[in-house]
């Protein structure tokens, strides 16, 4: 009997190693009976444990041989992670592309670089899915580890991305959103000096007489809530919530509805700042209301000029108004400042007189069709700014550096405590934080010039922002600038528009010569106002003159000729003229674009009482009683007698 | 078959979904990329871009210690650069004054390569603490309408210098400020433009450049 043919059944036989036939076994067959040599009078030989044969095979079928376990190999049912793995694969390939997908709206901030991202990108993760792949295939530990590590990292990746690519896209959707909601505050406003019954609520209005600004969200919210309480009022239109006031105060009216900040206005007006304490709000209410601008110009700005009005918003009224023209050939920049209290025909008014800061009360369209009807400058788009904008825009850029001439106390504005602060401003090269910056860029009366210096300063601070603006390669400056423009500036340029101009002007400074260290010198920016006079208005209701500036007409126009020479193309051009120039010659001095007085003359005072020349009287004699004589007594006439006889 | 064979088929069965899904989307990534990448180089396309914005870094022989070639120079310009290479590993200063006399001819009065008013040619030849002075000088004066040019003419036909004579090359010195007086060569130049169709018949085409020696290197410091 062999091995081969035993019937699996038998009993297996007890093979005795004596057994002269014991080495006859196959290979294989092992016993654990060590060889000994015998020898009877020596130690004694152990008996040998009994050899079994190999086990036959067993009942249930023909048995493989048992593998060993690979090493680094999952032996128990990984499935589920595997599921879970591949869920995580699809879900990072998902939000890549995404993100990738939306950022490509600022390709042309870089077009090489954001091909070599998505590239990249795409390479990355084709090797994770592939790691992914090789863990599932081949149960590896060490591919499982290494893809969960990778999926980990790109998952909290691209949901990092996403989430700054959403905070980016919403704050530009909320810049470049046509439609505008606002919380309008308005504020019932009496007199505590007002003739007649005592005002104490707002059925007190009834029959009596409620000053407005026509046109204004504040007149529409006040006559609304006045009809909702049932009250009877009678409306005196007026042409800026100054003459309200003033109307208010002069008795001419019982209330005036006004932005329930009026204080802050009125309190620009030197003549009007005494009787803020004297008022008070009856009733402050307020309302979101929805307004829709109209859209900007279709231009492509990296061709064609274009211009651009930049009003900052205080209280509704435009405290900035400056008009900028960009010709993106010659990089020529010209920024040109109205006067807030420029005295001048409102075009939603009728042409109606007033100043041009109140034109923006009524709406941003109202401004710049007034400003268009000033300057003669078609205006394409607008960019509005508040206070708040400038501040935190002016932090996102780590400041600005500009020149003081006089050191003063700045009227700055706390953010967060939304209130007025007063901070010191040093003379000099100084460099300034936001706060300071607003107070630097609304300040006037510690300057010589006045508005004039405000004027200037507010260009200097947007130069400097812009200068800022170009110098930086941090992104996360540029999301911090949108997170600050995206709850204070607005404007109908699209995303578009702006990507591609600033793509532009950076690629032009590569271009400059002093680009590397300069950025902003391959801008040529012009600085100018509208020069005009300062003059008076009679303001009835005060009963006195209030402050105006009247435009000259020769600075409108002259400054009209500069900016059409800036954006028409079709201009006619000189020939180049002839160089003559040397290092130690006075630097070139730009020529202005408009002179600082014009020689027209022009009424600097308007309305007021009549008054015509009375002559001075002669000087009359004092006239005095004359003294009573008493009359002489008449003598009685005496009478001679009479002779008789003729004569001869 | 046992349960545990059942379950390990059944495993089995979902790994290979799994790995055709990873599959799957490896594909569409693929396609979604290849289409973003499609839409980017199209915009830019899309674009017509100034072929002059470009800026491209130029070969080694147009870079030498102290200058580097201005952007998109003509063939005289790289000619001219070649000879202020040849001055200056000769290190004669007055065919270095000459030279740089030269390449600021070709570069400033050139304009077919240029992009636009600020793009002023020739700047690094110019006296380093005056180069800002120079360039808002040439803005409002010789580079004022440029853009009209560009714009109604075409870049193509705009000046581009074509040939300058040397017409003297005479030592001097030249003061720079009151207390500096720098040694100077006075670099007489004529030059002639291409004919096309802007009028050059009152374009300026001569000129005695003031070449000083700026601490070891060759500046303009005049014009006249």
């Amino acid at each position: 009997m062999t091995m081969n043919n035993m019937n699996h059944t038998e009993k297996l036989p007890i093979i005795d190693p004596q057994d002269p036939g014991y080495a006859n076994y196959p290979d294989g067959v092992t016993t654990d009976v060590p060889k000994f040599q015998s020898s009877p009078t020596s130690i004694p030989v152990p008996e040998p444990e009994p050899v079994r044969a190999p086990q036959p095979p067993s009942s249930s079928g023909p048995q493989e041989p048992k593998k060993k376990p690979k090493k680094g190999v999952f032996r128990g049912n990984m499935t589920p992670a595997y599921i879970i793995l591949t869920i995580l694969s699809i879900a990072m390939n998902v939000l890549l592309v995404y993100v990738l997908f939306h950022t490509t709206r600022f390709s042309a901030l870089g077009t090489d670089k954001f091909i070599l991202i998505n590239i990249v990108a795409l390479a990355v993760l084709l090797l994770i899915d592939i790691l992914v792949f090789v863990a599932i295939r081949s149960k590896k530990i060490w591919a499982f580890i290494i893809s969960c590590l990778c999926l980990v990292l790109a998952v909290g990746g691209g949901g990092y991305a996403n989430y700054v690519l959403t905070r980016v896209n919403a704050n530009l959707e909320k810049i470049t959103s046509r439609e505008k909601t606002t919380e309008v505050k308005t504020s019932l406003v009496i007199y505590e000096n007002t003739s007649g019954e005592p005002i104490m609520d707002i059925n007190d209005l009834n029959g009596r007489k409620v000053g407005l600004v026509p046109g204004t969200s504040n007149a529409d919210l006040a006559k609304a809530k006045l009809a909702a309480e049932g009250v009877n009022a009678e409306y005196v239109e007026f042409l800026s919530f100054a003459e309200t006031f003033s109307a208010l105060i002069g008795g001419k009216v019982d209330c005036a509805a006004l932005p329930a900040g009026y204080a802050a206005t009125i309190g620009t007006e030197p003549e009007l700042e005494p009787y803020l304490e004297e008022t008070s709000a009856l009733l402050t209410f307020s309302e979101s209301v929805t307004t829709e601008n109209t859209g900007g110009s279709d231009k492509d700005l990296t061709k064609e000029p274009f211009t651009v009005l930049i009003t900052g918003e205080n209280e509704t009224l435009a405290d900035t108004i400056i008009v900028v023209s960009v010709n993106p050939i010659s990089m020529k920049i010209t920024m040109t400042s109205i006067a807030r209290d420029s005295y001048v025909p409102i075009t939603c008014w009728g042409g109606g007189l007033s100043k041009i800061n109140n034109a923006h009360t009524v709406s941003e369209e109202c401004m710049i069709s007034t400003v268009e009807a000033l300057t003669g400058i078609h205006i394409d788009y607008f960019v509005e700014f508040n206070f708040a904008s400038v501040i935190q825009v002016v932090d996102a850029v780590g400041g600005v550096d500009v020149y003081n001439e006089v050191e003063f106390e700045g009227q700055c504005w706390d953010v967060e405590e939304d209130e007025l602060v007063v901070l010191p401003i040093e003379a000099g090269y100084v460099h300034l934080d936001g706060q300071r910056a607003l107070g630097f860029a609304r300040e006037r009366y510690a300057f010589e010039d006045g508005d004039f210096a405000r004027q200037r300063h507010q260009q200097a601070v947007i130069e400097q922002v812009v200068a800022k603006v170009m110098a930086t390669r941090d992104p996360n400056t540029y999301v911090k600038i949108l997170d600050a423009a995206g709850e204070n500036i607005r404007t109908n340029l699209s995303t578009e528009q702006m990507v591609n101009f600033v793509a532009y002007a950076m690629q032009k400074a590569k271009r400059y010569y002093g680009g590397s260290t300069n950025p902003a010198g391959v801008m040529d920016i012009v600085n100018n106002r509208i020069t005009g006079y300062s003059a008076q208005l009679w303001s009835d209701g005060l009963d006195m003159y209030l402050y105006i500036y009247q435009v000259y007409n020769g600075s409108l126009m002259d400054t009209y000729d500069y900016v059409m020479r800036n954006i028409d193309m079709d201009s006619s051009y000189d020939t180049p003229e002839s160089v003559s120039w040397a290092a130690s010659d006075e630097d070139f001095v730009k020529p202005p674009m408009s002179a600082d007085y014009y020689a027209e003359g022009g009424a600097t005072t308007i309305g007021g009482p009549t008054e015509t020349y009375v002559p001075e009287p002669e000087p009359q004699p004092e006239y005095t009683e004359p003294e009573y004589v008493e009359p002489e007594p008449t003598p009685e006439p005496q009478t001679e007698p009479v002779e008789e006889g003729g004569g001869e | 078959m046992s349960e545990n064979k059942h379950r390990k088929k059944s495993n089995a069965k979902v790994n290979n979904l799994l790995l055709v899904l990873l599959i799957v989307t490896m594909l569409g990534t693929l396609v979604a990329f290849g289409m973003n990448i499609f839409k980017i180089v199209a915009k830019e396309s899309e674009e017509e871009q100034v072929k002059t914005a470009e800026v491209e870094k130029p070969e080694n022989e147009f870079i030498n210690d102290f200058y580097t070639i201005g952007h998109n120079a003509t063939e005289l310009n790289k000619e001219y650069f070649r000879e202020l290479n040849t001055a200056l590993e000769a290190q004669d200063q007055k065919a270095v004054a000459e030279a740089v006399a030269k390449c600021f001819v070709t570069e400033y009065y050139t304009w077919t390569n240029k992009d636009g008013n600020y793009d002023v040619g020739g700047m690094q030849y110019i006296y380093t603490n005056d180069q800002r002075d120079f360039e808002v000088y040439s803005r409002y004066g010789f580079y004022h309408d440029m853009d009209l040019y560009i714009s109604q003419l075409g870049t193509e036909n705009l000046i581009e210098v074509t040939g300058v004579t040397v017409n003297g090359v005479t030592e001097t010195s030249y003061d720079i400020d009151d207390e500096t007086t720098a040694t100077a060569y006075d670099v007489d130049l004529s030059w002639t433009y291409k004919a096309n169709s802007m009028d050059t018949a009152d374009v300026q085409n001569s000129a005695v450049f003031t070449v000083v020696d700026h601490d070891g290197r060759m500046e303009i410091a005049a014009i006249d």
